[in-house]
């Protein structure tokens, strides 16, 4: 537990850290999970306290008559933990869940093993591997799959959401703030699932229309000027477009400097339209108006 | 009249609130029967009578003492399996990169470990311990049909075999323990693993779902006289629950596993959303069992501790009706919450809340039960002793699981740790804590009753510590592991995903918990060996079960007794030797194993029930069946079909020698009593039997029509195109009304096979007006399929569950013309009269169930077209 906390407290800075929060939903919902682990955790600590006690010194007990041990343990107890955290949820979730409000509205596609992303408001503008956002806007995502269930999940931005064949799941994101988030795909989908990694591009709103201007006309954007270059997390291409390998250690944003690739099987081809045999990774994958 | 228990000493420790039912005059013992037997020639008489056969002819047992640890023992074994590719997994993951196994290995490993321990290990553990309990705390000899329980225990075995040979092959499922869709479609998972699975586990679940069945008839009809329900012990109410839960809760995916198989092998397109099918579909029927599931693990476990902390409390279980309470309501929610493991599909608001609310009312029962066992602890006096050490193990653990429930159940931070190491680390707590810690306690209480000697303790302090410190060790830092945003079901990081040194962590106490398991199993080796003997009732239990000789004998009793109060209130000492003297019920052995039969509610002695010798048709059942498995696997289906004709053959074989030649009347079954042995009355344990049986066929049934039309309101790509619709040819919907008429006709003469009978008329002609309109609705349908007359079944999900309801309706008409020639049979070989009808009963419900599932089906078919 002690050495729980001690890590609890090193661990904001973990690239795919729901503790670790870029936006209004992961903080939201990180806010949720501490109060919940430190009075459950309290709650956890006391139940094992009590049962050694009972055990052991029963007599200590002995005026504790049965109505009051069910009554308190049995109903008083849980339902004041129960009550107020269920309608915490029952609120946020409200709130997590799209509204109609937002303008923004991209296209997630996961398949075996990547992720594209296409952009309706800028004709022809699609980019694998990297999902381009404007910072403090609130974005939906419809996120579907191609072939098997996947899940899309960026910790540090948003729950997750599943990607499923025939189905269009909505997702409401917004990141905070200029800077590349990483996420993962999460719904075992065979043997690249670990591999399925995408980066997030946060750009200020004018960087990010310029970016989906370049995916439309075919180019890879102009790294942003706050671009930290992401881990690499597959093995075969990692290499962002055209990052200068210096920015690597330049700020706090995502730890780990050079590519120290996760040695993979070759990952089978889906046979895909817009990029063949390349691995779930980083890499841009330009538009073929 | 009632017997059995004195006052049993140190009860009234506390000194107050001592209970009311304590207080009941201890009425005198039974007398002895005057057969002038000896109890040494009683118990000659009555084990030649039992006999479970020596050496391989025990293979043939049908006894619940054998079956019970057969299955314990089998279960252990798989549970040693699915520990060591647990230490795989822990191996591959201890460092970032690791190249020890590489994705498809580790995908086999994760799907085999979870698949092993949730089917081949959890369920059937638990089942093996009731088994081998309940009829001894309940007073009884036997259980209900102990050949279908031998028929589960070799679908089992052979189920089991067959998935661990796959592993041993590489051919091992790889699509994870939940067998998501269309990842396991014939399109994504290519290969026979997935078919190992779907049948494989089909398999197992046969087995599961006949001992549900069987504990279901054993705890509500074969009790000790006098032991109403509100007198049974607390455990044979726990095993109740769960024994109900297994009958409604696996037949639905049961029925998913033949979806998918169907999707797979034939191309029916049920999950596949381009053709009308739904995924999610397959989610729904996955955790409409696979809730339920975690109660049908716990609820066993706590009943344990129930049974054996109030032994060392020297106190019966407090608030013995709010726990029974708590139970029933558990056993009800677990059944109303299973989406809350889909809270990331994309479910709509109101639904996610109302899955978030419910799952939190689980809790409630939950503390009672928890608090109930605490309150009895503070009430007595606490003995130390190892399985309370287990059971602290168990509160430690399962508490902790319970609370990260909580955590869990709340959506928002569902949709943060849904499918990462949280949830490994959460379901962990909830599984281990209740099941492994709750079977440890258990194991070291009731050692002794298994092996007759007195374990030793040296080794099981250690191996206490080592599992608990281990097993925190790898599951407590996991929830951060999962919080850090490591995924399931990956079989390599990288070192900067900042997850290495937790993982380093976690294996290092996976191995710890090894180390503990390797003692627990030197621990039991050597009790078993060396450990010193004992009289009777070690640990001063009030449980009839110690009032057994240990080992136990194939009888369990020499007399059954009559209980005058709550079942965990007796005496056992005393009892065993009032019963081994033959003071009970059916002392005297009439060359019949004898057993009591009570009425369900009230504990009322009905009727003695005459239970089966040892036989090894159960046996050669289960090796036809898995013959037939085995070549739908290799997709030999003129072959498999022959087996299954072969195996319907053995069933009605089986029947055959079942009952008794001819009438005998009430016959004196002790304490002045007469009664009725079972073939000459109505309300006897074969009925029972099959209302369960068609208990859990109706929630297979439920779990077809929740797809047909889960597909029609919510599928995409519906409606079907038009060719895809179309009933070719005319007369199609004609010939489904006259199919489900003649079915409803075959119901209703079979009431005159009944009244025949009853007024001892020629029932031949009957029996035969019964089959003709029958075996026309069985051809009809079988010709509705073959003929492609209905809509194509690969072109859209609506021409598949058109063809498979009509599969259903037909399937089942043919099982009745199997019942029917049964019947023909056991008339013509006298094994019917007035007196003994169970026969034409049991046809006439199959036929009622049958005739309800084809208007349904007809009304379901008019519905979705």
């Amino acid at each position: 537990m002690m050495a729980g906390a001690a890590l609890l407290v090193t661990a904001c800075d973990r690239p795919l850290s729901a503790l670790n929060p870029a936006g209004p939903a992961a903080s939201q919902i990180g806010h949720l999970g501490r109060v919940m682990l430190a009075s459950l955790g309290l709650v956890w600590i006391g139940m094992v306290v009590l049962v050694l006690a009972v055990m052991l010194r029963p007599r200590a007990f002995a005026r504790v008559g049965l109505r009051t041990w069910l009554i308190v343990g049995g109903l008083v107890l849980p339902l004041s933990a129960l009550v107020p955290l269920f309608l915490w949820s029952v609120v946020l979730t409200g709130r997590l869940m799209p509204g109609g409000a937002e303008p923004t509205r991209i296209q997630v596609e996961g398949a075996m093993w990547a992720w594209t992303f296409t952009y309706p408001d800028t004709l022809g503008a699609l980019s694998r591997g990297t999902l381009f956002l404007p910072a403090g806007e609130p974005v939906v995502l419809e996120i579907t799959a191609r072939d098997v269930i996947h899940s899309f999940w960026v910790p540090r931005l948003a729950g997750k959401m599943d990607a499923i064949p025939g189905h269009v799941n909505e997702l409401k994101v917004m990141a905070d703030a200029p800077g590349v988030i990483e996420g993962q795909c999460s719904e075992f989908c065979g043997q690249g699932h670990a591999l399925m990694r995408f980066v997030v591009d946060v750009r200020t709103p004018e960087d990010h229309a310029a970016a989906l201007a370049a995916l439309a006309e075919g180019r890879a954007p102009e790294p942003a000027p706050e671009w930290v270059p992401p881990r690499a997390v597959g093995a075969a291409a990692p290499a962002p477009p055209s990052p200068s390998s210096d920015s690597g250690t330049a700020t706090g944003g995502p730890p780990g400097t050079g590519p120290q690739p996760v040695p993979m099987p070759p990952a089978p081809s889906q046979g895909s339209a817009a990029g063949s045999a390349d691995v779930p990774t980083t890499v841009l994958r330009e538009s073929s108006p | 009249m009632s017997s059995a228990s004195s006052e049993p000493p140190a009860r009234h420790a506390s000194g107050r609130r001592a209970t009311v039912e304590e207080a009941i005059d201890a009425a005198p013992p039974m007398p002895a029967p005057d057969d002038g037997l000896s109890p040494l020639e009683r118990h000659k008489a009555l084990e030649a009578l039992w006999s479970s056969g020596r050496g391989l002819q025990r293979l043939s047992s049908v006894n619940h003492t054998v079956l019970g640890i057969r299955i314990m023992l089998t279960a252990s074994v798989f549970f040693g399996v699915g520990g060591l590719l647990a230490m795989l997994i822990r191996a591959q993951l201890a460092t970032p990169e690791t190249a020890f196994l590489d994705a498809p290995a580790y995908a086999q490993v994760f799907t085999m470990h979870g698949t092993l321990m949730m089917f081949l290990f959890a369920i059937p553990m638990l089942e093996g311990i009731a088994m081998y309990l309940l009829p001894k705390m309940m007073g009884g000899r036997d259980h209900a049909f102990p050949r279908l329980a031998a028929y589960g225990y070799w679908c089992y075995l052979f189920g089991g075999v067959t998935l661990l040979t796959a592993l041993v092959l590489g051919l091992a499922p790889a699509s994870g323990w939940f067998m998501y869709t269309p990842l396991s479609s014939d399109v994504y998972s290519p290969g026979i693993n997935s078919d190992i699975w779907l049948l494989g586990i089909t398999f197992v679940e046969i087995s599961s779902i006949a001992v549900g069945i069987e504990l279901s008839v054993t705890i509500l009809r074969m009790r000790a006289p006098g032991m109403s329900l509100a007198r049974m012990p607390i455990f044979a109410w726990y095993m109740l629950i769960t024994a109900l839960m297994i009958v409604v809760g696996f037949p639905p995916l049961a029925m998913g596993s033949l979806l998918l198989e169907a999707e797979r092998a034939f191309g029916l397109p049920f999950f596949d959303p381009t053709r009308g099918g739904d995924p999610l579909l397959w989610q729904h029927l996955f955790w409409i069992f696979g809730h339920p599931e975690v109660y049908i693990i716990f609820l066993p476990a706590a009943g344990m501790l129930a049974t054996l902390i109030p032994t060392f409390a020297r106190r019966p279980l407090v608030a013995y009706k709010a726990v029974v309470a708590a139970i029933i309501a558990m056993g009800i929610i677990s059944f109303l919450i299973w989406a809350h493991h889909m809270f990331t599909v994309g479910m709509p608001k109101l639904a996610v809340d109302f899955f978030a609310v419910a799952s939190s009312a689980v809790v409630l029962p939950t503390a009672v039960q928890l608090f109930a066992l605490i309150a009895t602890m503070a009430a007595g006096r606490m003995i130390r002793s190892v399985p309370m050490l287990y059971a602290f193990g168990f509160f430690a653990v399962f508490v902790n699981g319970g609370l990260t429930g909580v955590m869990v159940a709340v959506a928002p931070f569902n949709f943060q740790i849904h499918d990462t190491h949280f949830v490994v680390a959460h379901m962990h707590y909830v599984l281990f804590g209740s099941l492994v810690f709750g079977a440890l306690a258990g194991l070291y209480y009731w050692l002794p009753h298994l092996t007759g000697r007195l374990s030793i303790h040296r080794l099981s302090i250690p191996a206490f510590w080592l599992i608990f410190l281990g097993f925190n060790g790898t599951f407590l830092l996991m929830h951060l592991t999962g919080l850090l945003g490591m995924p399931r079901r990956v079989y390599s990081y990288g070192w900067d995903d900042g997850w290495a040194a937790l993982n380093l962590v976690s294996s290092v106490g996976g191995f710890i918990q090894t180390m503990g398991f390797g003692l627990v199993i030197l621990d039991v080796i050597l009790t078993r060996r060396h450990g010193p003997r004992f009289r009777r009732n070690p640990w001063g239990a009030q449980t009839m079960e110690w009032a057994t000789a240990t080992p136990p004998p194939n009888y369990n009793f020499a007399a059954l007794p009559h209980v005058d109060r709550r079942g965990d209130k007796l005496d056992p000492t005393t009892l065993g030797g009032q019963l081994a003297a033959g003071r009970g019920y059916l002392a005297t052995p009439r060359g019949w194993q004898e057993t009591m039969v009570v009425e369900a509610v009230s504990g009322r002695a009905d009727h003695f029930a005459i239970l089966p010798r040892r036989t090894y048709l159960p046996l050669i059942q289960g090796l036809v069946t898995w013959g037939a498995i085995l070549c739908i696997l290799l997709k030999l289906y003129p072959l498999a079909a022959g087996l299954t004709v072969v195996l319907a053959a053995l069933f009605i074989l089986g029947a055959q020698g079942a009952g008794l030649e001819r009438d005998h009347g009430p016959l004196p079954v002790g304490g002045g009593l007469a009664l009725p042995p079972h073939p000459e009355v109505r309300n006897s344990l074969p009925v029972w039997g099959m209302t369960f049986t068609l208990l859990a066929n109706a929630a297979m049934y439920g779990a077809l029509g929740f797809g047909v039309l889960y597909l029609r309101l919510t599928a995409p790509n519906w409606p079907p195109p038009p060719e895809a619709m179309a009933l070719r040819g005319p007369g199609v919907a004609l010939a489904a009304l006259v199919a489900v008429g003649l079915i409803f006709a075959a119901a209703a003469v079979s009431r005159l096979t009944i009244r025949a009978n009853d007024r001892d008329e020629a029932k031949g002609r009957w029996i035969v007006a019964t089959a003709l309109p029958l075996a026309g609705a069985t051809l009809l349908g079988f010709w509705l399929l073959a003929s492609g007359h209905l809509p194509d079944p690969r072109a859209h999900a609506l021409g598949a569950t058109l063809n498979g309801l009509v599969a259903y309706v037909a399937v089942h008409a043919a099982v009745g013309l199997a019942f029917l020639a049964s019947n023909a049979l056991r008339s013509a070989g006298g094994w019917t009269s007035p007196r003994r009808g169970t026969d034409f009963l049991l046809t006439r419900m199959w036929l009622d169930y049958t005739a309800a599932t084809a208007a349904i089906s007809l009304g379901l078919a008019a519905l979705v077209v």
